[in-house]
């Protein structure tokens, strides 16, 4: 280690002697201030990185300054951004969500809670009852959206969880998370059929025809 | 349950070449699980008959090599060589799974079997490949209600006909059936006569799958959320051996655990139901006053606040002590020593009015330790009198119940006396008529042992550790009074008080709380000479 950084030509300028005009410091400091001065002209009048997408820029092309006005300008997220949960809607606006605590188990950070309850009139008869999220304890893993077997919480909103000013704030229910658009998917179908319930006691023939099936 | 009177006849046999002694009238199921290899099966249960209709358990011998078994139904005999392990036996499980698999609704996620279902078990082992269904899978009812506690979902079941045998061989009260034919084929209660066993509950344990859940656990929780603990059912004095799931203070479920000389592997409904007691209605905070005087002062104050109301009744008449048959031995140890010390005049055995009793499993005695409490109140040398008299309190003018089970009854008799203090778990009328109200942990909450009717000695394990309020055991809250009131220092630990409890009676002399097993111990010179006709039971002593 020592030999390496006695060699190098980092270590030798360091013991280099200042020179005069260095040692009084005035013209270096207009030296700086020459720097600074090219890179507020650029960054006014020149053009910026066009790479960088700006939603919402302020000002009428005048103004391209590489600099974000956060948060009034802001940049979006690059795609797979694992932002906000949602919990997603199904087309009728119920959410997907069957309570199956998948998500819940899968949580590193133990941060979602469900309760689930019984539909009567609906074949698939589980739903979460309360389900909510504290976006304060939750490390943004996605381990949940990964765990879910039904498609039914995303990080898709583009959006981070916002600031709030305390804590039981931080803590999103499920109103609060149900929203964006809807999803169906074709292995949704029991989700539309007749709701198959019958209450004991049920003769054999009666159930013989309330059968469906192809 | 009575000990075979002829020697067991033992084989030699094979699996998959480990050569193993095993008894002659078992299965290939069974003689493998003695190899240590394991045969899958949905349909066999070694406690009811043989149905041979899942077809899962094939297996290969070596004497008809390519030709396949069923492992549950075939006996071992002499120098068989079984083979679990075949290409032959391997196609025939991928292909059995398959099959079961096909009108499978796989909705695992709303499935309360997930985690514990054999179904998923078997395709991870077994089977492991995607769906090759290509039409629409058969629809069948999802939730038929079978009865009060059982709810059934046709296309999760897999048609193996344990709970239709269950329900013929053990209950012994046939109230399911199969119906249809083929694929169509699914269990169904009688026209009229819907499921209401009192052992209908076991149809859930004894179902391999997700097809028959218990409505009073659906939903409530993932299996894997909850802590498994041993405890002792307090639903009757036959003390079936439970487990209780939990987590942190809320209990789930009960469920049987195997014992063969108490309950075998099953438990009544009722019995699944005591928990509720845990989780509903607790008296959570010591506090003091009655009714709408009350106010909650904490363990130390409510101490004080009983020593300054007990204290003037001390060595006089009229002080009684009331024990529930609910109380654990140390719990009854407890407020025995503390009627001593205050010289109690009178003592009552209290508990939850006799019900109906059945020739299997459930006892009249709806109290889980009369027998504990009434052996120790006869080493203590008091006579212990019925709390369900009329008038039992008459000549009472200070209570100390420990336990309130069966005080209510004494309503009018509690109004007039000058002073009660009461252990007590629920809410109930005469916890809002004590002065003092001490919370005491249910049986599911604290380690204890109970004795049953016919003088087994059992223990509990806590199952939730997180703190109730102020809630305690029982002897916890008899021992700081006993101190308070001038006796010597509270004991600290249930071990001590059962060492006390054992120094005095003469059945349990040598028995160390820790030392007693899972199984529990019977106690010598108890055992009664007969035993109702179907309940299991150890070898009863020979009449002389
Ligand atoms: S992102 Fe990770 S930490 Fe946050 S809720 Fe999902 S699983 Fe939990
Ligand atoms: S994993 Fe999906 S379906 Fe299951 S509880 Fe979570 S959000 Fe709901
Ligand atoms: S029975 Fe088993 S495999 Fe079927 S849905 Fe329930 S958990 Fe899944
Ligand atoms: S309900 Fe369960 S136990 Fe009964 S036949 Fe179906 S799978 Fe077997
Ligand atoms: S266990 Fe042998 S056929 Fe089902």
């Amino acid at each position: 280690m020592d030999h390496g950084h006695a060699e190098s030509p980092r270590a030798a300028q360091d013991e280099q002697e200042l020179t005069l005009g260095e040692k009084l410091f005035l013209r270096e400091t207009i030296k700086g201030m020459a720097i600074v001065a090219r890179h507020f002209w650029k960054n006014l009048f020149g053009f910026r990185d066009n790479t960088t997408e700006v939603l919402d820029r302020k000002g009428t092309g005048v103004n391209l300054v590489t600099t974000i006005n956060y948060p009034e300008e802001q940049k979006p997220y690059p795609p797979g951004y694992r932002g906000m949960h949602r919990l997603v809607p199904r087309v009728d606006g119920r959410p997907r969500c069957v309570a199956c605590y998948m998500c819940a188990t899968a949580c590193p950070a133990q941060c979602i809670y469900i309760e689930a309850g019984e539909y009567d009139d609906q074949a698939i008869e589980k739903y979460p009852v309360r389900f909510e999220i504290d976006e304060l304890r939750c490390i943004v893993c996605g381990f949940c959206v990964e765990a879910c077997p039904k498609d039914a919480i995303r990080m898709d909103t583009g959006t981070h969880a916002p600031a709030v000013l305390s804590r039981p704030l931080a803590v999103f229910d499920k109103e609060a998370l149900l929203g964006g658009a809807p999803v169906e998917l074709s292995s949704d179908s029991m989700t539309y059929r007749a709701p198959l319930k019958t209450v004991a006691p049920m003769g054999s023939n009666e159930g013989g025809k309330k059968m469906g099936g192809h | 349950m009575t000990t075979p009177t002829v020697p067991v006849k033992m084989v030699k046999v094979e699996v998959d070449g480990v050569a193993v002694e095993v008894d002659a009238r078992d299965n290939l199921i069974e003689a493998a699980r003695r190899a240590n290899k394991h045969i899958p099966y949905f349909c066999y249960h070694p406690r009811l008959s043989i149905a041979a209709k899942c077809r899962l358990c094939l297996v290969e011998t070596a004497d008809m090599p390519g030709r396949l078994q069923a492992g549950c139904q075939v006996r071992v005999k002499e120098g068989m060589k079984i083979l679990t392990n075949t290409p032959a036996v391997k196609e025939n499980q991928r292909g059995v799974m398959e099959f079961h698999l096909i009108n499978h609704p796989v909705d695992c996620s709303i499935c309360d079997q997930a985690g514990e279902c054999k179904l998923q078990d078997y395709y991870m082992d077994y089977d492991h490949q995607p769906s090759r269904q290509r039409t629409y899978k058969l629809q069948k009812p999802k939730r038929e209600e079978f009865g009060p506690m059982v709810v059934y979902d046709a296309e999760r079941c897999i048609m193996c006909t344990r709970c239709v045998r269950f329900m013929d061989e053990v209950a012994q009260e046939p109230q399911l059936a199969v119906v249809n034919r083929g694929d169509h084929s699914m269990i169904s209660t009688f026209p009229g006569q819907p499921l209401d066993s009192n052992y209908s509950g076991n149809t859930v344990d004894v179902c391999p799958v997700g097809a028959l859940l218990n409505t009073d656990f659906k939903f409530k929780s993932r299996v894997w959320f909850v802590n498994k603990s041993p405890t002792v059912c307090n639903g009757c004095s036959n003390g079936c051996n439970t487990y209780v799931e939990s987590r942190a203070n809320v209990l789930y479920r009960l469920l049987p655990r195997r014992n063969e000389e108490v309950n075998e592997v099953w438990m009544c409904d009722e019995g699944r139901l005591t928990y509720h007691a845990t989780n509903e209605a607790r008296v959570e905070w010591a506090r003091k006053g009655r009714a709408d005087a009350r106010e909650e002062i904490g363990p130390a104050l409510a101490i004080d606040e009983a020593k300054r109301l007990l204290a003037p009744f001390a060595g006089k008449p009229g002080v009684a002590i009331w024990i529930s048959a609910q109380c654990t031995v140390e719990e009854a140890q407890g407020a025995l020593t503390l009627g001593a010390q205050l010289g109690a005049t009178k003592y009552l055995i209290g508990g939850k009015a006799a019900g109906k009793g059945d020739e299997f499993l459930v006892r009249a005695d709806k109290n889980p330790n009369r027998r504990g409490v009434e052996l120790l109140a006869q080493a203590a040398g008091v006579k212990l009198e019925s709390g369900d008299a009329e008038g039992a309190l008459n000549g009472v003018s200070a209570l100390i119940a420990a336990r309130t089970d069966g005080l209510a009854n004494h309503l009018s008799s509690l109004e007039r006396l000058e002073v009660i203090v009461a252990l007590a778990q629920n809410e109930d009328a005469v916890s809002r008529l004590a002065q003092v109200v001490l919370p005491i942990n249910s049986l599911y909450e604290q380690a204890g042992t109970l004795i049953n009717y016919y003088g087994r000695l059992q223990r509990s394990w806590p199952a939730t550790q997180a703190p109730r309020g102020d809630a305690l055991p029982g002897w916890s809250w008899t021992g700081k009074l006993g101190a308070a009131l001038g006796g010597p220092a509270a004991i600290e630990t249930v071990q001590e008080l059962f060492a006390q409890a054992a120094a005095k009676v003469p059945a349990l002399a040598g028995i160390e709380f820790e030392k007693i097993s899972e199984e529990g111990q019977v106690l010598p010179g108890l055992l009664p000479t007969e035993f109702p006709k179907r309940a299991p039971h150890p070898a009863p002593v020979a009449a002389v």
